[in-house]
């Protein structure tokens, strides 16, 4: 019987234990969440849906701006570069994506080539048109060059094809035409300049760090997990806290 | 039954599995994938399906700015390539468009004759959700739309559910289809 007593009024004081254990180790993550929440609450009147992020770290954190070296090709009076999916202008970020497998400048047009699309601009670098694998010989384009007449060869594994005129047809190339083929090279001198026009054009919202902190989401599975986890407690702080008010009244 | 000290136990014996599931279900979600892109059909033999097993010769439109500012005003928002490829077998229209839905672009086959809209099939799809517009059930609603003077479909085409941007694009594109076969050069 004496026994009994120590370890009852263990079992009695292990929910206020496990209250006050579970309050101490939440804290900060409940307050994080709180305080995101409130911003989040007031994203319009703190202005934060239209201020852009303009940090760099943290648009790495985003993998807006890649780690790799950045491939660059000249092309007449252009530069194009192509970097982790993006390709690039001169210091223009282009709406069309891909992998930079080359780029060609006609008298009045510019041809970037991607593995599965050709992208056609004019002579300003306005975007005019996409030749899409069902206008191409075969995909993936594997090298893009040009001939004296300025018209478009293109090397796949159907083999060496040149485009017509308006770029709407094509047809087999003997082996042996005299072609410059485009060199892409690694631009380490390019990407610090590269990253400046995407920090200077980053789209990013401080609306949508916040919300993404809130969720979690900003630390990755990690993160999200720790909300997750910090919710439960919530739930068990909860029961445990009705549970001792029960017990006091 | 209610929550008591003499009882709290017991009601929390119950919870801890119901925890755990919760736990299981958070984390599951959590480290679900993202969507991939959908190929349903490639351009190329969409083009080949419909003209009679081969691709015809390209033809292209090359939009003027009055004609950009009227595509413009049918679509709601600037329309970026200046020129159109497409393709002819007899008197249908063959193009293949690209729309943003949310975030992403879905590409579309369509085939318009006469200023009406014949067939209308995606071809790629890249969201997440609302892939429900690939369904014959949905693109049968622009069989024989056509556009009128304000621009707006012939037909009514009912939204879908949780489908709400992609219909949005699909509407956009049939009415971009049509207007691009009375321009294009006869």
């Amino acid at each position: 019987m004496t026994e009994e007593r120590p370890r009852r009024k263990s079992r009695r004081r292990a929910p206020r234990r496990w209250h006050r254990l579970l309050g101490a180790v939440f804290a900060l993550p409940l307050l994080w969440l709180t305080v995101s929440g409130l911003l989040l609450q007031h994203q319009d009147t703190l202005g934060m849906d239209r201020k852009t992020v303009k940090s760099g770290w943290l648009l790495k954190l985003y993998d807006q701006i890649p780690d790799s070296v950045p491939l660059v090709t000249p092309a007449g009076r252009f530069e194009v570069a192509g970097w982790g999916g993006m390709l690039f202008l001169d210091d223009r970020v282009l709406e069309e994506g891909g992998l930079l497998v080359g780029a060609v400048a006609r008298p009045a047009e510019l041809v970037i080539a991607t593995p599965s699309d050709l992208f056609v601009y004019d002579a300003q670098g306005n975007y005019l048109d996409r030749l899409g694998e069902e206008s191409l010989p075969a995909v993936p384009i594997e090298r893009i060059g040009f001939d004296e007449s300025n018209r478009v060869h293109l090397l796949s594994s159907a083999g060496h094809h040149v485009l017509g005129e308006g770029l709407l047809d094509y047809e087999e190339v003997a082996d042996g035409s005299a072609v410059t083929w485009s060199v892409v090279e690694e631009g380490v001198e390019q990407k610090e300049e590269l990253k400046n026009v995407l920090v200077g054009t980053s789209e990013f919202t401080w609306a949508r760090v916040i919300t993404d902190l809130h969720s979690g989401s900003l630390f990755g599975k990690v993160g999200r997990f720790l909300v997750d986890v910090t919710g439960i407690a919530v739930i068990l702080l909860t029961l445990l806290g009705v549970r001792l008010l029960a017990k006091r009244s | 039954m209610w929550v008591t000290a003499s009882n709290f136990d017991e009601i929390v014996g119950i919870y801890v599995p119901l925890r755990v599931i919760i736990l299981i279900t958070l984390v599951a979600a959590s480290l679900s994938g993202k969507a991939a892109t959908t190929v349903y059909q490639k351009p190329s033999e969409f083009i080949r399906s419909v003209c009679g097993g081969k691709i015809p010769t390209t033809r292209t439109i090359n939009l003027t700015s009055s004609q950009q500012s009227r595509i413009r005003r049918l679509m709601g928002h600037e329309y970026r390539p200046s020129r159109v490829r497409y393709w002819m077998h007899g008197s249908r229209m063959v193009v293949i468009l690209e729309e943003i839905g949310k975030t992403q672009p879905i590409t579309t086959g369509f085939v318009v004759r006469g200023g009406k809209i014949e067939l209308v099939k995606m071809l790629i799809y890249r969201e997440t959700i609302g892939a429900e517009v690939r369904r014959t059930s949905f693109t049968n609603q622009f069989k024989g739309a056509s556009i009128d003077s304000n621009g707006k479909l012939s037909r009514r085409i009912n939204n879908i559910a949780g489908a709400t941007l992609s219909t949005r694009a699909f509407r956009e594109m049939g009415r971009l289809a049509v207007y691009l076969d009375q321009i294009r050069p006869k």
